[in-house]
């Protein structure tokens, strides 16, 4: 006997229809009933694996969320702390009209290391990785030797070197000459430092040209208050050419800005030197015959002759010696330009001065890897949040057609 | 600890709740499966299928959003719909649902209950299928108005004039002489 069997139907309301169904309603079989009681019982597991399925661990997922953005933060963090030091070298050898490049840790180049032995090593080091291009010149140590070489390089060739660093903190030394060398050094040094500093630094550079002897032969700075970039400096400096080691040491090291690069160079003007010194002295004894010639002339066609002549020579004598003097000072003074945020953007700074751990250094990073870690956040955002738009769009025009599709379902049993 | 020893209770909690939401629910949802499906075998498949996926998505219920009873309704008939959808894919003949041995019934005394049983039935197969899907939800479900609406997806006031239509229908029918 089922509910409702012995109740009649009364009208009123609804409920004479509810009567009417419950007459007509299905119940589900025994046995059903009985399967279904003791799937629910079981909470739907598979009978024959319960046991795997609690022993297996699983992170809740409250937890997800903090330990992903743990994990993110650790690698943000890894990131901007490695890449805080190092930094690779560039060293570039022209020598002879061949140009190689070789790019390798400093530190494998030997430029740590002080003054010219350092550099003398790191150049003696390239030819292992050179020789191939050098072409018939051979080894550029044969032809570029380290400071205090007993030989010195041939004044006859001229020879061009320059090296080039490249990389935060990079250090160095000019490159060598030999006693006795002529030799017109030169070298060029890429500074970056916050917009807020470009003065600060421009005024070290004044300093270092000061402590070191220099001049300022051409100067510009332009400061500028803004993050975004714009503060920029430039120097054309001369420094005699026994102060150019440390001059150039205390610009690589300037407490305010990190180096990015530093180029070297050397061109061996020997030749040049040799042509003026013989020319003058010819010139000098050609006025010399002349001179002679003069007082034993007669006529005064040969003494007008002469003259002329020993005109030409003084001309002459002057240019050489002219010539001689700005090759003579080109050789006593060195220049070296300065170029401080080369491309107007400010790069974040390698303190030169300061080791260790410090609370400031310890606040610097802090702050450095929430704003990378932000960064990273922005750029993640970036790409999420289309894809998560489009994502949505499918999801619900998904949703909608499937849902479509049932009702449609529906209909179709009529 | 605390957080283990929430979720433990806040699980126990949920546990409590579907079993007795399926002890109070399990005929009545069976029977709204039948009404679409009109196949027991079917309507018992769908039944079990509805309550484990209630039962697996028994955390993403919001009571902001309605009944426990009307968002389970509403998982048996998305459950049916795609069995219907399956069904006409596979071109499944339809069985009619057994009618229950009235003839053994059919003593003098109720025959006349007999045959008020057979004009029912006849007057529910000759509704829609929406129409019979209200008059079960409504009927077999006990579900509210408002209930139904969200479980068919349509307003509150739709859903009633549409249960109204079938509620007067299904008087006609039964009320027509055969």
């Amino acid at each position: 006997m089922r509910p409702f069997d012995e109740i009649p139907f009364e009208p009123g309301d609804d409920s004479d229809v509810a009567l009417m169904v419950a007459s007509v309603r299905e119940w589900p079989s025994e046995e059903f009933t009985r399967d279904l009681d003791a799937r629910v019982a079981r909470r739907f597991a598979p009978e024959a694996t319960p046991v795997r399925r609690a022993a297996r661990a699983r992170l809740p997922r409250w937890a997800a969320g903090p330990a992903v953005a743990l994990v993110a933060g650790a690698v943000a963090a890894v990131v901007v702390l490695s890449g805080g030091g190092g930094g690779g070298g560039l060293a570039t050898v022209n020598a002879g009209g061949s140009l190689r490049t070789v790019a390798a840790p400093l530190h494998q180049l030997g430029v740590k290391q002080v003054a010219h032995g350092g550099i003398a090593q790191g150049i003696e080091r390239l030819p292992s990785r050179t020789s191939a291009a050098a072409g018939g010149h051979g080894p550029l140590q044969n032809r570029t030797p380290a400071a205090g070489a007993p030989s010195a390089p041939s004044a006859a060739g001229a020879i061009n070197a320059t090296v080039t660093y490249a990389g935060a903190g990079v250090t160095g030394g000019v490159v060598p000459v030999a006693p006795g060398a002529h030799q017109i050094q030169s070298a060029q040094i890429s500074l970056t430092t916050p917009n807020a500093d470009v003065e600060q630094v421009a005024q070290e550079v004044i300093d270092v040209v000061t402590f070191e002897h220099g001049t300022v032969q051409n100067s510009r700075v332009t400061a500028a208050n803004t993050g975004s970039g714009g503060g920029y400096a430039y120097f054309d400096l001369s420094f005699p050419t026994s102060h150019l080691q440390a001059a150039l040491t205390q610009l690589s090291r300037l407490r305010d800005a990190s180096i990015t690069s530093r180029t070297d160079g050397s061109l061996n003007v020997g030749n040049q030197y040799g042509d003026d010194v013989r020319q003058l002295r010819d010139a000098e004894a050609l006025r010399a015959s002349l001179l002679r010639q003069l007082q034993s002339a007669y006529t005064q066609a040969d003494i007008d002759s002469i003259r002329a002549q020993l005109k030409l020579a003084e001309q002459q004598i002057a240019s050489r010696q002219s010539s001689l003097e700005r090759l003579q000072h080109q050789i006593s003074h060195s220049s070296v330009s300065v170029q401080i945020n080369q491309d107007g953007l400010p790069m974040p700074v390698v303190r030169h001065h300061s080791s260790g751990f410090t609370l400031g250094r310890a606040g610097h990073d802090a702050l450095r890897v929430l704003v990378v870690s932000a960064g990273v956040a922005l750029i993640v955002l970036a790409v999420l949040v289309p894809v998560g738009l489009v994502a949505a769009l499918l999801m619900w025009l998904w949703v909608w057609l499937r849902q479509r599709r049932r009702e449609h379902a529906l209909d179709a049993t009529s | 600890m605390r957080l283990a020893v929430a979720a433990r209770q806040t699980e126990t909690e949920g546990w409590e709740r579907f079993e007795a939401l399926y002890r109070s629910s399990r005929d009545d949802v069976y029977a709204y499966v039948l009404t679409l499906l009109r196949d027991r075998a079917a309507a018992e498949d769908v039944t079990a299928l509805a309550f484990e996926r209630a039962y697996r998505r028994r955390r993403s219920f919001d009571r902001r959003r309605g009944d426990e009873r009307g968002w389970l309704f509403a998982i048996a008939r998305n459950a049916a719909l795609d069995e219907l959808r399956r069904r006409r894919r596979t071109a499944t003949l339809i069985v009619e649902p057994e009618a229950v041995s009235d003839d053994e019934l059919a003593g003098e005394d109720e025959q006349d209950l007999v045959v008020r049983r057979t004009a029912v039935r006849d007057a529910l197969a000759a509704l829609a299928p929406r129409e019979r899907e209200l008059i079960a939800l409504k009927f077999h479900a006990g579900l509210t108005n408002t209930e139904i609406a969200s479980v068919i997806g349509v307003s509150e006031s739709n859903a009633g004039t549409m249960l109204h239509r079938a509620v007067q229908k299904l008087r006609r029918a039964v009320s027509a002489p055969v």
